[in-house]
Parts: C-alpha cells; sequence; structure tokens
C-alpha cells in the first residue's frame, strides 16, 4: 500500500513479527491475542489506542515501532473479583455415557437450557456473533452430532465442503455458549470460559468426539480440523485421547 | 496482557518460527495532513457481513464491510481457535473500531471515514498469497478518495 501511494499505520500484537517485517508505522500493543484495541466496552481505552495508533502518522521518516505502555486489564481485575470463575447456573453434567441418543438428548437440552441467556446476550450486546453457518443453531448441534460417531453427512449447505461447514458450526455453538455465559454475572476470563466449555459441557465433550473422528480420516482437510481447527491448544489436555 | 512469554510453547514456537514477510527497501508514502484523511480499516479478522461467503484459510481473498453495515451483521470465520472471540462477542470495537474511529472524525481527529472498510483472515492464509488481492482493494481504496489505511490484526 505505501508503494502504491497509501500511507499506513499498523497496530501489532506481536512485536517479534514487527521487528522482522519493519511496516513503516506500527503501534505494539501488549494485549491478548483477539483483542487489538485491548478492552471491549471502553470507549475511553479503544479512543487512547487509536489516537496513539494514529500518531504515527506525525513521523517525518521510518519505520517506527512503538511500544504501547499501557496494559488492558480483564474483566475480573476490573471488577477486583478475586475468586475463581464458576459458571452461576446449573447445567446437567456432561452424558455419563456415551450411547448416541444420550448424548444428542444432553446437547439439545443444554442449548435450550442456555438459549434464555442467549437470548438475554443478544438483547444487552444488540447483536450476535453466531451465524458463520448460517445454520439454525439446533440444525448446526445435529449437523455436528452426525459426526460424533463416524458418520460424514452430505454439506447441508449447497455449494459449500462439508468440511468447512462442520468448522463454522462448530464456531457457531461455540459463539452461542460464550455469549449466553456472557450475558450472566460474574466476570469470566476468555480462559475461564475455555476451561468451562471444553471440560465441563455436553458441546465441549461432543467436540472431542468429532476431533477423534476426524483424526480418524485420511483427507487433509479433517486431519486439519482435528489437529488445529476444533480445540485450542490450551485446552486440549480435557482431551480423552491425552 | 500478553507476551510471548505468557503462551503456551508450542503457541510461542509457532509465532517466532513464522515466514514474516519483509518488504525491499523502505516502503513509505507521506501522510496527508490530519484534517485531510479519510481513513479505512483493513483488518485480518476473518470478519464479514452475515450471509457472506465464509473465509477458507489458504485463499488470500478479501470481504468488503460497508462501513455503514450494523454490528449485528458481522460475523466472524476466522479458522483459528487459540485467540480470543470473547471481546469481539461482547463489543465489535475491540478487533474493528469503526464506532470509535467515527466519533473521532466527528471530533475533528481526522478528515472522514471511507465508505468502505476491507477484510482478510490472517490463519492458514501466508500474507504473500493475498498480494494480488491487495492490489484490488488497492483499487478500491482509491476510489473511495482513501488516503490512509489503519491495518488491525486479531
Amino acid at each position: 500500500m505505501e508503494r502504491e501511494g497509501i500511507p499506513t499505520v499498523h497496530i501489532s500484537l506481536i512485536r517479534e513479527h514487527s521487528e522482522k517485517n519493519r511496516t513503516p508505522r506500527t503501534l505494539w500493543v501488549t494485549f491478548e491475542l483477539g483483542r487489538p484495541l485491548g478492552v471491549p466496552n471502553d470507549a475511553e481505552f479503544q479512543r487512547r489506542v487509536l489516537t496513539s495508533a494514529l500518531d504515527l502518522l506525525g513521523s517525518t521518516e521510518g519505520p517506527v515501532l512503538i511500544d504501547y505502555m499501557e496494559d488492558a486489564p480483564t474483566k475480573r481485575e476490573r471488577s477486583n473479583d478475586e475468586d475463581p470463575w464458576v459458571c452461576p447456573i446449573s447445567l446437567a453434567s456432561p452424558v455419563p455415557d456415551k450411547a448416541e441418543r444420550t448424548v444428542d438428548n444432553a446437547l439439545t437440552r443444554e442449548i435450550n437450557d442456555l438459549a434464555p441467556w442467549y437470548e438475554l446476550a443478544t438483547q444487552k450486546t444488540g447483536r450476535s456473533t453466531v451465524g458463520s453457518s448460517s445454520l439454525e443453531i439446533l440444525d448446526a448441534a445435529t449437523f455436528v452430532l452426525s459426526f460424533r460417531t463416524g458418520g460424514f453427512p452430505e454439506s447441508p449447505i449447497k455449494g459449500a465442503q462439508v468440511d468447512r461447514v462442520l468448522k463454522w458450526a462448530c464456531d457457531d455453538i461455540k459463539a452461542y455458549y460464550y455469549e449466553a455465559m456472557l450475558a450472566q454475572p460474574g466476570a469470566p476470563t476468555s480462559a475461564d470460559l475455555d476451561e468451562w466449555f471444553f471440560g465441563q459441557t455436553t458441546a465441549g465433550s461432543v467436540f472431542f468426539d468429532v476431533q477423534r473422528e476426524c483424526l480418524n480420516k485420511d483427507e487433509e482437510a479433517y486431519q486439519l480440523i482435528g489437529k488445529q481447527y476444533l480445540i485450542p491448544r490450551l485446552q486440549q489436555h480435557w482431551s480423552p485421547l491425552d | 496482557m500478553v507476551r510471548l512469554s505468557d503462551l503456551t510453547d508450542w503457541d510461542r514456537q509457532h509465532i517466532l518460527n513464522a515466514d514474516v514477510p519483509t518488504f525491499e527497501g523502505r516502503p513509505w508514502s507521506t501522510p496527508a495532513p490530519p484534517a485531510e484523511r479519510r481513513i479505512a480499516i483493513v483488518t485480518t479478522a476473518g470478519l464479514h457481513p452475515r450471509g457472506d461467503n465464509a473465509f477458507t484459510p489458504g485463499i488470500g481473498d478479501y470481504r468488503i464491510i460497508p462501513g455503514n453495515c450494523a454490528a449485528d451483521e458481522l460475523v466472524m470465520s476466522h479458522v483459528s481457535t487459540n485467540f480470543d472471540r470473547t471481546g469481539f462477542q461482547e463489543d465489535l470495537n475491540v478487533i474493528f473500531p469503526i464506532d470509535r474511529l467515527r466519533a473521532m472524525a466527528a471530533h475533528g481527529d481526522f478528515g472522514s471515514l471511507a465508505e468502505f472498510h476491507y477484510s482478510f483472515m490472517g490463519g492458514g492464509t501466508h500474507p504473500a498469497w493475498m498480494r494480488e488481492n491487495a492490489l484490488k482493494v488497492i483499487e478500491f481504496l482509491r476510489e473511495d478518495q482513501v488516503n490512509t489505511v489503519l491495518l488491525v490484526p486479531v
């Protein structure tokens, strides 16, 4: 873009990369990956980051790489809540056996139990990030469940590869659960919610079943989903395979 | 707060071993004065309007985000599971600061906000594979009179 005559300013989450590629004007921030502006719902904090970034446009030569020195507090740090976060509602325990119908019913029940909280979340934020797959949430669940016992169904979306729809449906289920939790009292960090989802919910246990089945397939697309695109590395410790 | 030392060994090595592109020379364009700046956001968060084609790794294509796109109309189909999405779920602006920039433009911090913004998906896609599409985006930016780009990662 610079060579084409358009000046750029870049927010960087990885200083080591910016040291290497030497983009012309770079503001390195220490924030959690996934939060380049730092703190959700804190307009003043975000404005300070943007002002610091746009100030780099005043540099007369470069490349310039500036460290943004203000850290982003987590929601827990902002609320001064020192107790570990626990899920404030009672979901039925993940199914004790792996009978197919039992798991199907348990996942449906779990999604229905969370529905009022998900609705509250969408009312509070005025939006939802569920929708990558464009499937209704229970349809997404049914589709994902069909993979857990080794079945590989047709793509429910015309023109979309079935492995891609699997990934998007899983992302939608996760977003639905996380948004429902974010509507509730308490100040969970992203790590709290990951631990809860993959360690304590039926949906999380279904994800591990699907991971196992993907790894049993030869196709590279499923291998990638099994290895990288389904379970965050920090939650892999919940895997029954480990 | 995240620094490399806070990440898992795998993530740290993955990041340090990444094939980071470098630029020959020191590409540099002189910015317009603040009052004349027209700013567009280019994000690599894999954002797109609801119903638009989701991203596929390894392609390097882009999606157009109209500046008046309602927050509820934007979803994310980034392939990676290894970054936080709860911030985005709570507030679009933590990855795509459209409301903040709109307020700053109204306040006179810079001239104006572009009519269109652009999204790529970084995961599983080498930056070099985006080059051809980036050149197309540059043409669109010119048509929109954009003279400043804010590059935002995820």
